[in-house]
């Protein structure tokens, strides 16, 4: 540490000093943290544009590293450039002064982590979406080891108004169950079956609740569209009139 | 499919799951208690977060590149469920009966399992510590065999676990660290392991 180095006031003096002990700290593991830490007060509490200039340039290859190392990358389309750029825009929006360094840099590298996770949703999503009509495609996992889930499905799905929504109309726990796996996690009848032999003999009969608590939403849809997102509700405000007559 | 059908579907697909940032902040153990629980129940049913947490994990682990790898297929790829313990507040009752002669015993509560952590100075080198834990419950749960500490992605000691629970680090620098307890598809994590003090 080098503690005794009189500490500059604006962006562009720390901006390097800051710089430089990053790679001091890279190199050796410590380091002196005053400069980073002044610069991020900066970017953060006053908002200096050209602190945060500096809070880029000084950490950039950081974010970029930690993006590279990401599992989630691999699903993700979106250029590793494109990501960091995204990280930054999250942790400015996000984050907040609060020393000490580690904690700050550690939420940096959260918002890095985060943006991967989001670009693999994304594409997960519309995996998803397509696999709403092609067979083939299933972006569904199931939990490995969890024996008696209704419990936590209610407890996880009741905080969400929609999922609350839904949830009222199913008429036991067996739909309870498959509206969470075939609809949260994007489950196939046959995956739940399977992973549930002793409540579903068949995938046709997981097909069955399925398809009749699907039919008594759309039975109940003008109290579900109200709870959908605005982009979703324009969606299905393309459909016409229900075509199944509610039957059961 | 309708297209209600369509958006019904889009817009419940994992839709309660909790947002990317809160769930890495969750993984480094720096949510709040009243933020982390339920995240905790959602972990016990929702995959996708339980996948997502193990790539987390892994990245951070390895510090390897992960664009040469080719990415799993979705549902046949090891499964790993990552528990995050919680620090319980002292009690009388809830105290190791193990020897207590150091800094001092954590208990926390980790995926449903009880881990005690005592730590000592170590007594060949003054300045360095010794962790001596045990893990208890979790009957039927899958064993956790090694017990590794990580600071800064790196793997800074390693130990094995006993049938009974009870493992031992010694040599421990005074640092913050992740103790992980990893066994087959399990892995148990304590994520803020601070031995600066004392």
């Amino acid at each position: 540490m080098t503690g005794h180095t009189p500490l500059p006031t604006d962006p562009d003096s720390l901006g390097p000093q800051c710089c430089e002990q990053n790679d001091v700290f890279r190199r050796t593991g410590a380091s002196d943290e005053r400069f980073c830490l002044e610069l991020f007060r900066l970017a953060l509490q006053e908002e200096r544009p050209a602190a945060w200039t500096w809070v880029h340039r000084c950490h950039e290859n950081q974010v970029a590293r930690a993006i590279r190392t990401h599992r989630s990358l691999n699903g993700c389309a979106e250029e590793v450039e494109d990501l960091v750029q995204l990280a930054f825009t999250k942790f400015a929006r996000f984050a907040r002064f609060q020393p000490p360094l580690p904690a700050i840099v550690s939420y940096l590298r959260a918002c890095a982590d985060s943006v991967v996770i989001d670009c693999a949703r994304r594409r997960q999503a519309t995996d998803y979406a397509l696999s709403l009509d092609d067979p083939e495609l299933n972006p569904g996992l199931l939990p490995a080891a969890e024996d008696d889930p209704a419990a936590a499905i209610q407890e996880t799905l009741e905080r969400d108004a929609l999922w609350a929504a839904v949830l009222g109309f199913a008429q036991d726990d067996l739909e309870r169950l498959v509206a969470f796996y075939a609809l949260h996690q994007g489950a196939r009848p046959a995956e739940i079956q399977a992973r549930f032999p002793d409540l579903f003999t068949a995938p046709a009969q997981v097909s069955q609740i399925r398809d009749n608590f699907v039919r008594r939403l759309k039975r109940n849809r003008e109290i579900l569209e109200p709870l959908l997102d605005d982009g979703i509700k324009e969606a299905a405000a393309y459909k016409p009139v229900d075509d199944n007559g509610g039957m059961e | 499919m309708t297209p209600f059908e369509d958006a019904l579907g889009a817009a419940l697909f994992r839709r309660s799951c909790p947002n990317s940032l809160d769930l890495v902040r969750y993984y480094d153990g720096a949510l709040a208690a009243e933020m982390a629980a339920p995240i905790d129940r959602h972990l016990e049913i929702c995959a996708h977060c339980q996948d997502e947490l193990h790539r987390l994990n892994a990245a951070r682990r390895a510090g390897a590149p992960a664009r040469p790898e080719p990415a799993p297929a979705p549902g046949l790829g090891e499964r790993v469920r990552i528990w995050i313990g919680r620090l319980l507040p002292p009690a009388g009752a809830l105290q190791p009966a193990m020897a207590l002669r150091g800094q001092g015993a954590r208990t926390y509560d980790v995926g449903g399992r009880r881990l005690l952590l005592d730590i000592q100075p170590d007594r060949s080198q003054p300045r360095q510590r010794t962790i001596v834990g045990r893990l208890t419950g979790g009957k039927g749960d899958p064993a956790v065999r090694t017990a590794f500490l990580m600071r800064a992605g790196e793997t800074a000691g390693a130990g094995p676990i006993q049938a009974g629970g009870q493992f031992i680090l010694r040599g421990v620098a005074p640092a913050a660290y992740r103790l992980i307890l990893a066994g087959e598809g399990i892995e148990l994590h304590i994520p803020d392991l601070d031995l600066t003090g004392g």
